[in-house]
């Protein structure tokens, strides 16, 4: 299959265009402005094209940031994590506890003294139940979504790049990294490359303490959020 | 008598703290086995260099991770040995630079 390369007239970056017609880096429409007047086909495997990171990637071919060097690739030694299912489930515990326990709590605490309380009191009661509910729905249907768009994430670390799902950077082309204290789902590291992209490692990827200290040893500029 | 007590503000109360009270038992006796899995000094040190050894010589990640699991320790303090044999590279380089590599922001 040839696949057509193009170059971002934002990032300058020679990408694979997503399904949608953007560039992965930036973000920029660039299917339109640039398919049609730099055409160029690539098959996986040349200049260009790199192996998938893992499964759930959703082509052969990866986008692979121009570099005067060339492009980057995943070669040699490839240390590859995912998401902490194990994590996720105690983080769930958590929090998604509370986000059913509570309306639970005033549900059943209102069936239990409904004789016992005044009717101001059930009508207050019936006010923050109903609330509860529909919070506690809202929220979950919140990090529900999260969730089922983050469940395939896939990192990989080489002694020369690194590829966070379907994006591979040379360590030398990141601008700086951001490490925050976010948990779960939230970005615990943050890689910020030229051109203004960024790419979010989550606080529940396992082997975070790990992936913590190589972007300390590789990226020249850290910047811990306490 | 439990009609009494579930049917008070004294029940309720208890329906919100023992949940409560079961995260908080969860997250100690967690804390209390890393802890007690975790090797003395001069073994996390033999552990350390090992890694180190180990990555020199091309060890993947995970392969390092099971070796350490089959020595006996929990995920928890393995993932831990191996970022700390990370970090402690990552200081002998900085100390051979002569200068640190990350800046607390």
């Amino acid at each position: 299959m040839a696949l057509n390369m193009i170059e971002c007239p934002s990032c300058g970056a020679r990408v694979l265009p997503t399904g949608e017609g953007n560039c992965p880096n930036c973000g920029e429409h660039v299917a339109e402005a640039c398919s049609s007047r730099h055409p160029q086909s690539v098959e996986p495997g040349e200049s260009g094209a790199t192996e998938s990171t893992e499964a759930g990637a959703e082509d052969s071919a990866t986008v692979v940031p121009q570099s005067p060097d060339g492009p980057a690739r995943l070669t040699g030694a490839v240390e590859r994590f995912g998401l902490s299912k194990a994590y996720l489930l105690f983080d769930a515990l958590e929090l998604d506890v509370w986000l059913v326990g509570i309306p639970l709590i005033l549900t059943v605490g209102l069936a239990m003294l409904w004789s016992h309380m005044p009717s101001r009191q059930q009508g207050v009661l019936c006010v923050l139940t109903v609330a509860a509910w529909i919070v506690g729905g809202v929220w979950f249907a919140i990090r529900w979504r999260k969730l089922a768009r983050r469940w395939q994430f896939s990192i990989a670390l080489t002694e020369e790049a690194i590829a966070v799902e379907d994006r591979i950077v040379r360590w030398a082309e990141i601008d700086h990294a951001e490490i925050t204290s976010e948990s779960g789902l939230d970005p615990a590291i943050i890689l910020h490359v030229p051109g203004g992209a960024t790419m979010e490692i989550p606080g529940a990827t396992s082997g975070l303490d790990y992936i913590d200290a190589v972007i300390r040893r590789r990226v020249e500029v850290v910047d811990v959020d306490d | 008598m439990a009609t009494m007590v579930l049917g008070s503000w004294v029940g309720y109360a208890a329906l919100v703290l023992i949940p409560t009270l079961g995260l908080l038992v969860v997250i100690v006796v967690k804390t209390a086995l890393f802890r007690r899995n975790m090797p003395d000094e001069a073994k996390t040190e033999e552990i350390l260099a090992e890694i180190q050894a180990m990555k020199a010589r091309g060890v993947v990640y995970g392969e390092r991770l099971q070796w350490l699991r089959e020595q006996g320790l929990r995920r928890g303090v393995a993932e831990y040995l191996l970022a700390e044999a990370e970090t402690r590279a990552d200081e002998d380089t900085s100390v051979e630079a002569g200068n640190p590599s990350s800046s607390e922001g």
